[in-house]
């Protein structure tokens, strides 16, 4: 088995998304493992395959000029632009780990001995987040394509928080300052951890001694022809409506933003009563009920510190009579939607 | 309808429906002529929880072995992949609605009803029951679990 190398340089972000979908696509039983390097030229949003695409606020998109692409693997919408690299693994399905943590280990640990060798102190947490300290530093997620499997990841050198607080789709303003609130506190890039020199050709270096490290020396090439094909195979699928529509999938009440692994904002209404919730470590970092009420208030601070579900938290929720009783309706809504 | 549930090692599974060695999905023929679909429980046990479905529309003619929809599961989006042939007549809403119905009760928790291809008798016959079921299933358990996918 050798590593084989496709380092695509600076490609649009239409290419920067069919690259790795199609050399999925093309990849056969037997054929090597495919390490894929690409950063695109201009800023995009990202989609996750089962999200609807409400979740965006697509007024802010064309008025922030980007464009939004849907990628078959899962995850919810992310900012992409030209300060990030985009690595990707693929590997045949059967010759890739079949339990998931194992797959991502395999395919992560690398990344994390490169973000290592770039002075990033940082390890794989909670299957595939990859943290410095308590912080994110690259969003990851994995999908069987045809006969291949892939994990994905980025190196984000900077990130506006901002612009991807303002392209969500989010039923308040006060959401959309938490978001960006816990994002900055959770999401950092390079820069942000005193790294702003590391350039996307210390980061490509990086990641390919690592990988060829864990998997073999790397073999850099070009796309086969096959896998030429199913690229711009792909940059027609991805770029047609019903393509970026997405599949039928059913609207549900309230929203949820999952900033990182069991780090989320929620929010949901029920009979006036609203919540807004900031959840960490499966605890209420932060709450805000609104009721026109002044218990609502106080039950604001008292949630805070409170585990989430737990009976002792219901007890306080109801101690509040008909606020805490609606508080606890939104909060089931809430908690149990969709990252 | 749901037959008695037989347990094997540590699944439960209902011997009035066919399993597909390749797909690890459940076939339930239906008085209407359909054909049934859902996860069985090692199926859904290797995938993690299921957190999102989507199903090719009704009226989707699928190959045996082509995907009739995608699951997203524990942080992986891959096929649905079809154990018999036929075209997609109904899609159950409320796996769709709630995908955690499927980590809740693989066997009853159905996907799709599929109207049979002419070649679905065929491939019908190659999917395991009745006799000689509780002993394949606890051969694959024991292989899932020699390959990691499985905990102990």
């Amino acid at each position: 088995m050798a590593l084989r190398l496709i380092d695509a340089g600076t490609v649009s972000p239409l290419r920067s998304q069919a690259l790795w979908h199609g050399i999925a696509s093309a990849m056969r039983e037997g054929d090597d493992p495919v390490l894929s390097l690409c950063r695109p030229d201009d800023a995009y949003v990202g989609i996750g395959y089962h999200r609807r695409l409400d979740e965006l606020d697509l007024a802010a998109t064309r008025r922030q000029r980007v464009r939004v692409i849907r990628r078959q693997i899962g995850g919810g919408p992310v900012w992409l632009d030209r300060d990030q690299l985009f690595f990707q693994l693929t590997m045949p399905a059967r010759s890739a780990p079949a339990v998931v943590d194992r797959l991502y280990a395999q395919a992560l640990e690398p990344a994390v001995a490169a973000f290592r060798a770039l002075g990033a102190d940082a390890r794989r947490d909670a299957v595939n987040d990859v943290l410095v300290g308590d912080v994110k530093v690259s969003g990851t997620g994995a999908g069987r394509i045809g006969d291949a499997v892939t994990v994905v990841g980025n190196v984000l050198l900077r990130f506006p928080h901002e612009r991807m607080a303002d392209v969500l789709a989010l039923p308040t303003e006060e959401m959309r300052e938490e978001v960006l609130r816990v994002m900055r506190a959770n999401v950092a890039c390079l820069g942000g951890l005193g790294l702003g020199g590391v350039t996307h050709e210390d980061a490509a270096g990086a990641l390919v001694a690592a990988y060829g490290a864990a998997l073999g020396p790397p073999i850099e090439g070009a796309l086969r022809s096959d896998e030429r094909c199913a690229v711009e195979r792909w940059e027609t699928r991805m770029s047609a409506t019903g393509w970026l529509r997405g599949p039928d999938l059913p609207q549900r009440p309230g929203r949820r933003v999952k900033v990182r692994a069991g780090v989320h904002v929620a929010w949901a209404r029920s009979g006036g009563v609203s919540v807004l919730a900031t959840v960490a470590g499966g605890r209420f970092s932060r709450a805000r009920v609104r009721a026109g009420d002044r218990a609502a208030a106080a039950l604001s601070a008292a949630l805070e510190g409170m585990p989430v579900g737990c009976d002792g938290t219901r007890r306080l929720l109801r101690a509040y009579g008909a606020v805490g009783e609606r508080a606890e309706q939104a909060l089931d809504v809430a908690l149990t939607g969709r990252d | 309808m749901r037959g008695t549930l037989i347990e094997v090692d540590g699944f439960a599974l209902d011997p009035g429906l066919l399993y597909d060695p390749d797909t690890h999905l459940w076939v339930q023929p239906q008085d209407s002529g359909l054909l049934r679909v859902g996860f069985d429980p090692l199926g859904r046990e290797t995938s993690g929880d299921v957190v999102a479905l989507s199903f090719v529309a009704v009226g989707t003619a699928v190959d045996r072995g082509a995907s009739f929809g995608d699951v997203e599961a524990a942080k992986l989006v891959g096929p649905l992949t079809a154990p018999v042939s036929g075209t997609v007549e109904a899609h159950n809403d409320a796996v769709l609605q709630d995908p955690m119905l499927v980590n809740l009760d693989p066997l009853g928790a159905w996907l799709v009803d599929l109207r049979p291809a002419p070649q679905a008798a065929a491939e019908l016959a190659r999917l395991r029951t009745g006799e000689g079921l509780a002993d394949w299933f606890s051969a694959e358990v024991k292989r899932f679990r020699e390959q990691g996918m499985l905990a102990e």
